[in-house]
């Protein structure tokens, strides 16, 4: 008699603990519980300053309150900050091989825009055989040097090419 | 007595267990699509987290035409980020992808990322404007923890 209540009572504190568990967790995650910052970022991808809840987009955004400008009037700050391609900072916070934290020149990272499409696949297929990349880590300066950043090859299989034959 | 401890035992540990499996094999996330038109092609761009066997993440990015017509080899291009929660990148791949033969889209990662923390993804893509490219970032994804 009292295995059998033991069992039940396994089987009812087993299905809790795992339910309890799965919502918490999920629960967590999605609200980001453990990971508050002063900033956040909705559902929609927007930046939002976490004093006002304003929403900052390409029309309002405004670089002097999202990066800070050296001495040589270069923008350095997050690039996660950035709401569009032009709103990105010339020194990109980025951290070094040995994990020191540092910036990167967005033009050493993403490099010279190719003019055509052959220009692009050339390039392409010139890095094909590398699998490394090193461009210097900058201080906030952009003159001083003080690490690497290494940017790895990432395998051809991983790359998804969709096709309207696949899609069909 | 008994009973109350055998089954806070069993509760905590089942509690345990299932925590513990959500965040080990929890689902990848995506960040919403841009639509943009370039060269009067419609496009939409979006990032994405993707958890990987090795317990890591693996940011990224996709461009796609709108319409299921495939476009030129080197009409499109992807770069995809990686970024921890203090905004710092962490991983980016070597160079631009391109789709490399007629394609409707291409979609490809940073290189996969294994310390501890919460991640963003957040990419840049490119699609030709008959005279070079023209350039969009992509809408950041929600973050994603490797534990």
């Amino acid at each position: 008699m009292n295995k059998g209540k033991n069992t039940v009572l396994l089987t009812v504190a087993i299905l809790l603990g795992t339910m309890l568990g799965y919502f918490s967790i999920g629960y967590a995650m999605e609200h980001d519980v453990f990971f508050q910052k002063n900033y956040k970022i909705n559902e929609k991808g927007q930046l939002i300053c976490a004093k006002t809840n304003e929403i900052i987009t390409e029309e309002n955004f405004d670089p002097s309150k999202v990066y800070r400008v050296n001495e040589y009037g270069q923008t350095y700050g997050s690039s996660l900050f950035a709401v569009s391609f032009e709103t990105e900072p010339d020194l990109i916070l980025a951290k070094g091989v040995d994990g020191t934290i540092g910036y990167i020149y967005a033009t050493d990272s993403y490099g010279e825009v190719p003019k055509n499409p052959g220009e692009a696949l050339a390039r392409q297929k010139a890095n094909a055989g590398q699998d490394r990349r090193v461009i210097p880590l900058y201080a906030s300066d952009g003159k001083t040097i003080i690490g690497e950043f290494i940017m790895y090859a990432i395998d051809i299989e991983e790359i998804t090419l969709i096709t309207a034959e696949e899609t069909k | 007595m008994k009973r109350i401890d055998f089954f806070l035992v069993y509760f905590i540990a089942a509690f345990i267990v299932s925590t513990s499996f959500m965040v080990t094999f929890a689902s990848g996330t995506e960040g919403p699509k841009r639509y943009f038109t370039v060269y009067s092609i419609d496009y939409h761009n979006q990032s994405s987290l993707r958890p990987t066997w090795n317990n890591g993440l693996q940011a990224r990015t996709l461009i796609m035409h709108e319409d299921n017509i495939n476009l030129p080899a080197g009409y499109m291009g992807v770069y995809p980020r990686l970024y921890d929660d203090n905004g710092v990148v962490v991983s980016e791949p070597l160079d631009w992808v391109y789709n490399n033969s007629p394609a409707v889209g291409i979609e490809a990662p940073a290189p996969t990322y294994t310390e501890e923390g919460a991640y963003y993804s957040h990419g840049l893509t490119r699609a030709y404007n008959g005279d070079g490219y023209t350039q969009h970032s992509t809408y950041r994804s929600p973050s994603l923890n490797i534990n």
